[in-house]
């Protein structure tokens, strides 16, 4: 079968000076899920904007199988880390709608799915205010059913818990658990990355440190002490 | 290094349309387009090598100085905002309606565009903000 995600010898530097992602090599198969985990600061965020192409990044990062292109990012969806930066429609409602209406459907319909989605997620009340008007918790979970929506075949989230109180955070957790699609979770919530995901990897400055099960990773405090992860 | 220059870019495009719309109009190509990159350069010279935080934090001045670091910072913080906010902006934008042209393609451009300002605004009121409770 092959890979939803793979990423080789993957390097990246703001000022053309000090790497802030040193030859990072991973890959992501379908239906797996795979943890990012780092400290503050060890370039997890950074990891996944050069992943998707955002950060003009040297290495090569193949998505299904083929070179990344623009339209393949059509089959990926991803939750950045400051939500407010997705959401700009006017109502939560076309926001969580737009992928949908942009992919062909008919409004209506894209609006009565992201209407049922919104619900699942508890968000349903505030469907029709705009995402600004929102706490943190509730535009990362509007964030989260924008990716969502269009069904794809990949989902990079980065820091998905990190707003949330422990019940919402738990109810994303199902939420996530749920999911058909391959995961890849940016995070330093280790709880999360122990029930979400198969794999991990660990960065630090930029490095793989360590690539594993997660529960080999997360049962070696040794290596998490190093990573700066507790 | 080669980011670095391609930032320059913009610059001498516009260096290169002022030159061009002194010749189309018929008129003589003054040195008006090397002026501007020269203001460029010297105003990025200037930016980069002006020591910002000792200005900024020097305790108890209150010297004419201060005003104008504090106002020069302001508008250089102003202007690295709109470059940043319109990277994500531009992005989130072809995450949410990757196929371009298509239904909703336009219309959340639109929207894009709004929400882009008001969240320029809304930085730099905080920057604001900051600077008012420092001072
Ligand atoms: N725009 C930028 N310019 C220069 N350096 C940056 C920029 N953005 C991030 N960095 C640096 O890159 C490194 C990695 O940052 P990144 O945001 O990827 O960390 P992270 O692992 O996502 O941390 P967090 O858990 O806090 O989100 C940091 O040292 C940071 O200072
Ligand atoms: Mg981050």
């Amino acid at each position: 079968m092959t890979s939803v995600l793979e990423v080789e010898n993957l390097r990246f530097s703001f000022d053309g000076r000090t790497e802030v992602i040193r030859g990072v090599s991973f890959e992501v198969r379908p239906a797996d899920s795979l943890a990012i985990l780092g400290a503050s600061g060890a370039g997890k965020s950074t990891l996944l904007w050069c992943v998707l192409g955002l950060l003009p990044a040297r290495g090569t990062v193949r998505i299904l199988g083929a070179p990344r292109t623009r339209a393949s990012l059509r089959h990926v969806g991803v939750v950045f880390q400051n939500p407010e930066d997705q959401l700009f429609m006017p109502r939560l409602l076309d926001d969580v709608a737009l992928p949908l209406i942009n992919r062909g459907v008919e409004v209506e319909q894209a609006r009565t799915r992201a209407l049922s989605l919104l619900e699942r997620l508890g968000l349903a009340g505030a469907c029709h205010r705009p995402a600004s008007q929102l706490s943190l918790g509730e535009r990362k979970k509007a964030a989260i059913a924008a990716a969502l929506i269009a069904s794809p075949q990949l989902l990079l989230l980065d820091e998905p818990t990190a707003e949330l109180d422990r019940r919402s955070a738990r109810s994303l957790t199902q939420e996530l658990l749920a999911l058909p699609m391959s995961l890849v979770l940016a995070t330093h919530d280790l709880e999360l990355a122990r029930t979400v995901c198969r794999r991990a990897l660990v960065l630090r400055s930029g490095a793989v440190m360590a690539e594993g099960t997660v529960c080999r990773i997360l049962d070696d405090p040794a290596l998490l002490e190093r990573a700066e992860l507790i | 290094m080669m980011r670095r220059l391609w930032r320059w870019g913009p610059i001498v495009v516009l260096a290169a349309a002022l030159a061009l719309l002194q010749w189309l109009s018929g008129g003589r190509v003054t040195g008006l387009w090397w002026q501007t990159v020269a203001v460029a350069v010297a105003v990025a010279c200037a930016v980069g090598l002006a020591p910002w935080s000792r200005w900024l934090f020097r305790p108890h001045t209150r010297s004419p100085w201060l005003e104008l670091s504090l106002f020069a910072s302001l508008v250089r913080h102003f202007a690295l905002l709109l470059q940043a906010e319109a990277r994500r902006a531009l992005l989130a934008h072809r995450l949410a309606a990757p196929l371009r042209y298509r239904s909703g393609w336009f219309d959340s451009l639109r929207w894009l565009l709004i929400a882009y300002f008001r969240r320029v605004w809304i930085r730099a009121e905080r920057m604001y903000a900051s600077l008012l409770v420092r001072l």
